[in-house]
């Protein structure tokens, strides 16, 4: 179980790393880009994680920037858009303008692993340096699929984070996700607490 | 110690490492290649100075994010087009992806640089965008194409005119239904089929000649003609033939020929020109009504005046006495032309009538030139009937004078009255005939038009107001001619009830 305190930290953590990777996309867009107040959810297991993925998102065609992790925190991060965003985000910054109907080909997905890379960059950076923990990094790899892709085990229990960003001028939306794989004794929720305890 | 890199001196990529200071470790036979810089001039150097873009820091940060922190740092072609500039053809470099992570070698955290080279493939997805941007672009417009195609060709087919289109050879090629009724076709197709066999005009063969005048001038022209169609039928038709050139640059091979069909608008322009042309009448009959009640109001009161000045002279009275029923006589007739101008009621009363019948022979008979003869057939009999006196005479007499003047050529002049009593229809029967020179067929329907007359001295209202007159007591008068044999006039009054 998670205790209020705890689900209370770990928001607010990924509040602030969000918001970085906000300014960050910013950036490269050139335009505002909108958060929605982060949600936290521990799972039981990696069903009950893609379920709850799934709930936000308005369909299940994605492209998926998807970065693992170990170390003190062990996991995943992802940035999802659908389809139709991905498409437009990439020709908006690999061709220079929005194409409506292009399809995202290879140079579009190496776009996305770009911004995704940095995007997650941002958040898990901010987690990291919040919790004092040392984190490993997978390299990101694009996946063109649906949430399941996202995952890198399904028996742990995860405690799932996630936002939606908005870019209103061009209607594109996406998620950042992080998954956070709970094993007993986790070197992350210790950090938590020691971090709690600071803060108490 | 070996160099713990150089197994990444066989890969297919560019690979570079740098430590902490980014100063370059490693630097593959890829890079060496690419670059032109060898590992040994490259190695120790410090990477910015081989890869200027370093001096940014979006460049910059990241690269030391690596190092520091561990997090991999990505740099897409699409974005950067390079980190580490490798020349290319020319002035350009090569396009690539490069990918930062972070190698742990004894306990010092280094950056490994993997480089893959995009160009080829960005150029040539780059061009197969093109190539699909024109095709889409090739099918909005075909699409556009065929839906302004359907639309005219439902515009064609739904179109009030006919129109046709017709090649320089004066072979149709296209013809739109309203075509197809207009000239009464019942085929199938009239494709290649010559317009010179599909239309025929007053004007011979017009349309044909100004087809091909359009096509040989590139100018368009207008005109009236009068269609006849294969039952002999015919219908005048304003008709355009305008060139048309099949695409830019190309000769004119093509006329477009439309017809409307003015039937129905000659006819409208016609019932309006009578109806001025009535109006103008009716004015001029109100003017002549007012100074003529005005003349013979005077006559009338001079005449009264006189008869005191002229009593016990019997020649005197006598004399007056006519003039007084002439004066009468000029008085109903101004009434009658005030009833047809004002289109008043006629004051009516129920009279027999073959005695007025008779009266009117008599009065003919006396009007009738020397060797005229006048034939009579009267049905005796209580004939009643709702009448006008004075304008029934009037229309009778109209009629009766047009006979006289039509038979003043005829070797044997003759006009006969015929009364009859036509039971079933409940109507007596008045037909007045003559063996004059009868009435042209196309002036027959003009007849009873105002002002149309054919006589020097007519005034074409004779004719007009015996049809009015007629009409005011409910009954029917029609005419029938043929030239050089006579006319017969039939006027039909219908029986008063009892």
């Amino acid at each position: 179980m998670l205790s209020e305190e705890q689900r209370d930290l770990i928001q607010e953590m990924f509040n602030i790393g969000a918001g970085h990777a906000a300014a960050t996309l910013n950036d490269f867009v050139q335009q505002r880009v909108g958060l929605q107040v982060p949600e936290v959810h521990l799972c039981r297991n990696g069903e009950e994680a893609i379920a709850w993925m799934e709930q936000a998102l308005r369909e299940h065609d994605l492209a998926i920037v998807q970065m693992g992790f170990s170390g003190d925190m062990e996991g995943s991060a992802a940035l999802a858009f659908s389809r139709r965003s991905a498409q437009l985000l990439a020709s908006m910054l690999g061709d220079g303008g929005a194409e409506e109907e292009a399809e995202l080909d290879t140079i579009g997905e190496s776009v996305l692993i770009e911004v995704g890379n940095v995007l997650m960059n941002g958040v898990m950076g901010t987690l990291a340096n919040m919790l004092q923990v040392e984190v490993r990094y997978q390299v990101p790899q694009f996946f063109h699929q649906d949430m399941e892709s996202v995952l890198g085990e399904k028996d742990a229990a995860f405690l799932v984070a996630r936002t939606r960003l908005t870019l209103a001028r061009s209607e594109m939306e996406g998620l950042i996700i992080v998954m956070f794989a709970l094993h007993s004794h986790d070197a992350f929720l210790k950090a938590v607490d020691a971090r709690l305890e600071e803060m108490a | 110690m070996s160099d713990p890199f150089v197994l990444l001196d066989s890969v297919q990529e560019g690979v570079v490492v740098v430590d902490g200071a980014l100063s370059i470790r490693f630097w593959n036979h890829m890079m060496a290649s690419w670059t032109g810089i060898s590992a040994t001039e490259a190695t120790g150097r410090p990477l910015e100075a081989l890869a200027p873009k370093l001096r940014d820091g979006r460049y910059l940060q990241p690269l030391r994010a690596v190092v520091e922190q561990g997090a991999p740092a990505t740099f897409s072609a699409a974005i950067h087009e390079y980190v580490i500039p490798c020349p290319y053809r020319g002035d350009r470099f090569r396009l690539q992806d490069t990918m930062v992570r972070a190698v742990s070698l004894d306990g010092e955290t280094l950056a490994l640089l993997s480089v893959v080279d995009r160009t080829d493939h960005i150029a040539n997805i780059r061009g197969l965008k093109q190539v699909n941007t024109k095709l889409k672009r090739t099918m909005r417009l075909r699409r556009e194409s065929d839906r302004i195609n359907t639309m005219l060709a439902a515009g064609m087919d739904n179109a009030a005119e006919a129109i046709l289109v017709v090649d320089h050879r004066g072979r149709v090629e296209y013809a739109n239904p309203m075509f197809y009724r207009m000239a009464q076709l019942d085929v199938p197709s009239i494709r290649g089929r010559l317009l010179v066999d599909l239309l025929r005009t007053d004007q011979g063969e017009v349309l044909q000649r100004e087809v091909g005048r359009a096509i040989a001038s590139g100018e368009m022209w207008r005109g009236r003609v009068v269609v006849c169609r294969p039952d002999g039928s015919r219908f005048p038709a304003s008709v355009s033939a305008a060139p048309v050139r099949l695409r830019k640059g190309r000769r004119i091979l093509h006329a477009v020929l439309t017809l409307e069909d003015l039937t129905e608008y000659e006819l409208a322009n016609h019932d309006l020109q009578e109806r001025k042309k009535h109006e103008a009448m009716l004015t001029m009959v109100a003017g002549i009504y007012h100074d003529f009640n005005n003349i013979l109001s005077g006559m009338v009161g001079n005449t009264y005046l006189l008869r005191k000045s002229v009593q016990g002279d019997e020649k005197g009275e006598r004399r007056l006495a006519a003039v007084e029923e002439a004066l009468n006589e000029a008085t109903e007739v101004i009434r009658g032309l005030v009833i047809y101008a004002r289109g008043e009621e006629a004051v009516q009363g129920v009279l027999p009538l073959l005695p007025f019948i008779k009266e009117w022979c008599k009065e003919v008979r006396a009007a009738l030139p020397e060797g005229v003869e006048l034939r009579q057939e009267l049905q005796m009999g209580h004939f009643p009937v709702r009448v006008d006196v004075t304008l029934l005479k009037q229309a009778l007499m109209a009629v009766a004078e047009n006979a006289i003047d039509a038979v003043a050529e005829s070797e044997h002049p003759e006009i006969s009255i015929c009364f009859l009593h036509n039971e079933e229809q409940h109507t007596v029967e008045l037909t007045l005939r003559d063996n004059g020179c009868g009435i042209p067929d196309e002036l027959l329907p003009r007849v009873w038009e105002p002002f149309f007359t054919t006589k020097p001295r007519g005034t074409g209202l004779g004719l007009t107001m015996a049809k009015k007159n007629i009409e005011h007591h409910h009954g029917t008068i029609r005419i029938e001619s043929a030239v050089g044999e006579g006319t017969s006039v039939f006027i039909s009054l219908p029986l008063a009830e009892s």
